[in-house]
């Protein structure tokens, strides 16, 4: 009989740091390359694992390359091949270990495992939803310079370009690969997964959709670097343990910028260069800028910057007590070095405070609604997510965020108030009383709610009910559970219209006829997503939560009368005309899995039957803003009626800003 | 249909609704003498016209300027060579016309060595968009494909045989119509390349309008407003052959990123001998396993191999990118005109297509007209009429406020001005929201909302010609406004007065 090993709980790989940028300069060398634990798992050449499959092929050089076998034990005895730019298989265990990490971090911070967007296609005989096991990588799949993620290929494209400018941080001829940026790695997983938890949130229909997605994308690859220990102790010496002034913490993707002719990192959440002088500056919270910036990415740099700062709030709040001791109580550090001791319990602050805020702002993303996504609803799904998860806000960060936000003239709409109860989003009960439910009514549709989800759960044998999963699961098989028990709510809604209308949903007449409706007149709803959520709080506790997300659709049409016609007629519409957009409108909801109560009601800013929505939604599309347009196009969905899709929406942004 | 005249003291300006560009006769009065006639441009997006109420002819548009004319064009003004600016004017339409003397901007003078320069890299990008057609074609149907036509069909005139425009792009539609011009002006009084800064009398006579030249700007960066950083990487030949134009370029070998040894196989894989197993199960070749229906696929998991997730041609997507900045850079070759009438010192603005590039070059200058000098910021100041630059679209004309240090559209019309300043928009807006995959915005919703507020509503735009009162405009204005203009099925007048 042989011994049967456990198999190794971490596979180590190594990376280049932020990019290959940093071992091109002396005081940076000791800091080019870090180390990345990756939960283990069964790998194949590519590496093609659970999650992920890199695939090398490089149509603009008409070649493909070896896969990388990381099982080989060489390559595990070293772990992982040494980062060099010039081989194409170290480029591919790059992006999977960063890929890998990052995926972690989300499935922490959410309580389940992650999914990508399924496949959702039609023909004549239906419509298909299908399981995407793993996101592709391509590492080398554009020549330019650029890099993104394809929500219809459900892939990730990194280009690669030569640098064609000689200043002190170039040389010409030498390639930029776009794969061996941390930050840009990061960055686009992070795209992929937010689609993968909200598929609507690639639909603009205001100008901080797709900002919110950049955002979001930049803020995770930028707290993502504080957990490389060598890098920050590096960076506090630097900055005097403060991190407010120019580091390399605050700034993503340097050698792309720099080859970019920018002088700079692409961006920097902290400061800016002076245009004229070159000089560095800090940013200054400025309250007007979000009412003039809207680039998707300009505009996401305003909702980094004031996530950023309230970080730095908030450490620096934890570290007061060590700079006091250090300075002998005077605030006056020494004109020496920082002592390593001190680095050391500075960067433990650190790590711990942005690991903090990447959960928080991660955990946020269940806490939004299902459609047009506000820089205000993201705060206060801050706000509300951070409060089931640490109610009592020690460490201030909740006032932090919300302090920060307000220093950068980020409101929510609608609020009478901005304290921080008022950003919560409206509780179950709350919602129920509003509606006027009895509470034997409430308990009738728990029951309902109940009988029905028990019923999908014994249909798969008992087994495999919505809530028997765990990390370990396969993802197909709870991929499909989530899917099976979709039915379940929306006939619960039907069952019980108060409940539908209190979820800010419209079920009873008048509705006007460009709404989609199922039959005769009844309005279709559409359950468009069933998540569950297994979270520990910070005192302990756990939180099981089933999220789900229900929405309706609307015609809407680019000519306010043609709209008014369609909808006064009142005249049945043909199930194939889709006027010129789609409106949709609905909300997210928490149901406690235990007692099925309603936890947290998160609708969109108006019912589908919201004329004054519906115009604001036509205004926006028909380039009101002229945001992110070039001098053709506004880059935004104008007419389904013409089959136009957007066809790279990240890419499209990715070239936009330049 | 008859001669247009003038009246003393008085300028009229005629827009014609002939289709998706630009084409603008003015005439001026001239004592003792015929009008002089000065044709902005002359060209048109093939098919816009269909959107047109009458969906008029070239030829009927071309015959009503010789008829308004008598046949003579004093100056005829090429602002750049795009498709919708000069495509229309072919030898049979303009043979018979006598074309006194021409404008071009400085950026077509034969022998200025920046000029020489930036033709060079035009066409270079210009031919590298061509190879990616190329490229694309064997492809078949493709959205790429098709956006890249718009674009190729604004720089070449015409799209017809597009394998021919570029081997060599000197034959192009656009180029026959800039020759064309050039040879008739050089039989008579000749060719005048403007450079920015200049200050020129219309005709002779000190009571004549003076043009100021604001643009197209001397300054290579502003030109191209392009990337201002990165723009350089087709104009070296160093490691060409690793970017993007490089690969297409079939005179050029293909240069790789990495060492040999680590290449596979070579693409397309349906042609290796020797198959990858690796990329036949996770890339695949041809068609994908088996074909089901939508129905059969629903809740399952996709295939490893599936054809949806190949990228075969989307490396060649960026193109559109460099269409956009080569549009760009054309556009801002535009020559940009301020004429100002001699009595009232009123001033009509034609900027051509100019975007932000040239736009913020502006206020570098100031014009010398004799007895006094004049700043952008006044030139605008003193405007009554704004033609819009290219189409009403996002950039080209800018947003801001009056104290700013850019020229932007609250520069223009301060004071007595602004009762009677006007915006005219060479756009047929639903042929613009019919081009595939994306439409064009032309106007810009929000540009044409903030020109609306700047005139009071007198917006003239070429589809729908003379619009409604709005309700906050007195009637006075209105009725002066309306007095004014004159809408006919091929063109619209606006009369302006200089007493």
């Amino acid at each position: 009989m042989s011994l049967v090993r456990k198999s190794p709980s971490k596979r180590m790989l190594r990376v280049f740091a932020f990019d290959p940028s940093l071992s091109y300069r002396f005081e940076t060398l000791e800091l080019s390359e870090v180390e990345l634990a990756i939960n283990w798992e069964e790998l194949t050449p590519g590496p093609v694992g659970e999650y992920l499959e890199v695939v090398d092929v490089d149509p603009g050089s008409g070649v493909a390359y070896h896969p990388v076998d990381l099982n080989h034990p060489f390559i595990v005895a070293e772990d992982g091949l040494s980062p060099s730019e010039s081989d194409p298989q170290f480029h591919q265990q790059m992006v999977y270990a960063v890929a890998m990490v990052t995926i972690r971090q989300f499935e922490r911070a959410l309580g389940r495992v992650a999914f990508w967007s399924a496949h959702r296609w039609s023909d004549e005989s239906g419509y298909a939803d299908q399981f995407v096991r793993r996101l592709r990588i391509y590492p080398h799949a554009l020549r330019e310079q650029n890099a993104y993620y394809s929500p219809q290929k459900k892939a990730l494209l990194f280009g690669y370009f030569p640098v064609t400018r000689r200043d002190e941080n170039n040389t010409p001829g030498t390639m930029v690969f776009t794969c061996l940026s941390h930050h840009i790695i990061a960055h686009e997983v992070t795209h992929a997964l937010l689609d993968g938890v909200h598929p609507r949130f690639n639909e603009p229909t205001n100008p901080d959709v797709h900002a919110f997605h950049e955002a979001f994308a930049d803020l995770v690859a930028l707290f993502q670097q504080f957990s490389y220990p060598t890098v920050l102790k590096n960076q506090l010496r630097v900055t005097w343990g403060s991190l407010e002034s120019e580091n390399l913490l605050s700034q993503l993707a340097q050698q792309f910028g720099y080859a970019s002719g920018r002088n700079s990192a692409l961006r920097d959440a902290l400061g800016e260069l002076d245009p004229e002088t070159g000089e560095w500056s800090r940013k200054v919270p400025d309250p007007e800028l979000i009412n003039k910036t809207w680039g998707a990415h300009s505009r996401g740099g305003i909702l980094v910057s004031a996530v950023f700062l309230a970080f730095l709030k908030v450490y620096r709040r934890r570290t007061d007590d060590l700079f006091r001791i250090a300075s002998g109580n005077t605030g006056v550090l020494p004109q020496r070095e920082l002592h390593p001791d001190l680095i050391e319990r500075l960067a433990r602050e650190a790590a711990e405070c942005a690991q903090r805020f990447l959960q928080m702002c991660v955990r946020a993303i269940d806490y939004c609604p299902p459609v047009d996504i506000t820089f205000g609803d993201f705060l206060r799904g801050i706000v509300t997510a951070d409060r089931d998860f640490n109610p009592e806000d020690d460490d201030g960060a909740r006032v932090a965020i919300l302090q920060s936000f307000r220093e950068w003239g980020i409101h929510p709409t609608g609020l009478q108030s901005v304290g921080l109860d008022s950003l919560l989003w409206n509780t179950g009960e709350e919602v129920i009383a509003q509606a006027g439910l009895s509470s034997k009514e409430y308990s009738q549709a728990q029951e309902s709610l109940r009988r029905r989800l028990i019923s999908k759960r014994n249909k798969n044998d008992g087994k495999s009910g919505y809530l028997n999963w765990d990390l370990e699961s396969d993802r197909a098989q709870v991929w499909s559970n989530l899917a099976d028990v979709a039915p379940a709510f929306w006939g619960w809604l039907y069952d019980f219209p108060r409940i539908a209308e209190a979820l800010n949903l419209v079920l009873k007449p008048p509705v006007p006829p460009t709404v989609y409706s199922k039959d005769e007149k009844k309005p279709s709803v559409e359950v468009h997503s069933v998540r569950v959520a297994q979270r520990r709080t910070l005192e302990g506790m756990f939180q099981n939560d089933i999220v789900v997300e229900v929405t309706q659709r609307r015609r809407g049409y680019f000519s306010r009368e043609q709209q008014q016609q369609q909808d006064k007629s009142g005249a049945e519409i043909s199930y194939r005309e889709k006027g010129d957009f789609e409106f949709r409108a609905g909300c997210t909801f928490f149901l406690d899995v235990k007692t099925l109560k309603l936890r947290w009601v998160i609708p969109t800013a108006g019912r589908v039957d919201d004329d004054f929505e519906l115009e604001r939604v036509r205004r926006f599309l028909s380039g009101d803003y002229a945001a992110g347009g070039n001098a053709f196009s506004c880059r935004m969905t104008t007419s389904l009626q013409d089959g136009y899709e957007s066809r790279e929406p990240f890419a499209l942004l990715h070239r936009e800003d330049s | 249909m008859s001669r247009l005249r003038p009246q003393e003291d008085q300028t009229v300006v005629r827009m014609y609704r002939h289709g998706h560009g630009d084409c603008f006769l003015l005439a001026f009065y001239r004592a003792n003498e015929e009008p002089f006639y000065v044709l902005i441009d002359c060209g048109r997006k093939p098919g816009s016209h269909d959107y047109l109420d009458g969906t008029p002819s070239m030829d009927d548009i071309v015959d009503n300027i010789w008829e308004a004319t008598g046949g003579t064009l004093n100056l005829f003004v090429l602002t750049h060579e795009h498709q919708d600016h000069v495509c229309s004017i072919t030898k049979s339409r303009f043979d018979r016309f006598n074309i006194e003397k021409a404008w071009f901007a400085w950026t077509e003078h034969p022998t200025d060595p920046l000029a020489k320069e930036l033709r060079r890299r035009h066409k270079d990008t210009l031919v590298a968009l061509t190879h990616v057609h190329q490229n694309l074609q064997a492809v078949g149907e493709h959205d790429v494909r098709k956006e890249l036509e718009f674009f190729l069909g604004l720089e070449l005139g015409d799209t017809s045989d597009l394998s021919f425009a570029a081997s060599d792009p000197r034959n192009s539609t656009n180029k026959k119509a800039m020759k064309l011009v050039k040879e008739k002006a050089r039989e008579r009084e000749g060719i005048e390349y403007l450079n920015p800064g200049e200050v020129r009398f219309l005709f002779g006579g000190a009571q004549a309008p003076r043009v100021a030249v604001l643009g197209p700007p001397r300054s290579q960066q502003l030109l191209s407003d392009e990337d201002p950083k990165g723009s350089e990487e087709f104009h070296i030949s160093q490691r060409r052959g690793l970017s993007l134009v490089g690969a297409v370029d079939p005179s050029q070998e293909t240069l790789q990123p990495f060492d040999g040894k680590y290449v596979a196989c070579k693409l397309p894989l349906d042609q290796q001998t020797g198959p990858l197993d690796f990329l036949h199960e996770h890339y695949g070749t041809g068609q994908s396993d088996k074909k089901l229906s939508a129905k059969e696929c629903d809740g399952t998991e996709i295939g490893a191999n599936e054809e949806w997730r190949r990228i075969d041609t989307e490396w060649l997507a960026a193109s559109t990118d460099l269409a956009l900045k080569l549009n760009r850079g054309i556009n801002n070759t535009s020559l940009v005109l301020a004429i100002r009438l001699p009595k009232t010192g009123k001033v009509l603005f034609f900027p051509g297509d100019a975007q932000r590039g040239s736009w913020v070059s502006w206020s570098d200058h100031t014009f010398d007209f004799g007895s006094q000098t004049y700043t952008t910021k006044e030139l605008m100041a003193d405007s009554v009429l704004y033609k819009v630059g290219h189409h009403g679209s996002h950039n080209a004309t800018l947003d801001g406020k009056e104290q700013d240090v850019y020229p932007n559209l609250s520069w223009f019309a301060q004071g007595d001005r602004a009762s009677e300043f006007t915006a005219m928009i060479p756009a047929v807006n639903a042929w613009a929201l019919s081009v595939p995959n994306p439409p064009w915005v032309h106007p810009l919703p929000a540009i044409k909302r903030a020109l609306e507020e700047k005139t009071g509503g007198k917006v003239l735009q070429l589809d729908t010609g003379v619009p409604e009162k709005p309700e906050a405009v007195e009637q006075e204005i209105w009725d002066d406004f309306l007095s004014r203009t004159e809408q006919h099925e091929l063109y619209v007048d606006l009369r302006i007065e200089d007493q």
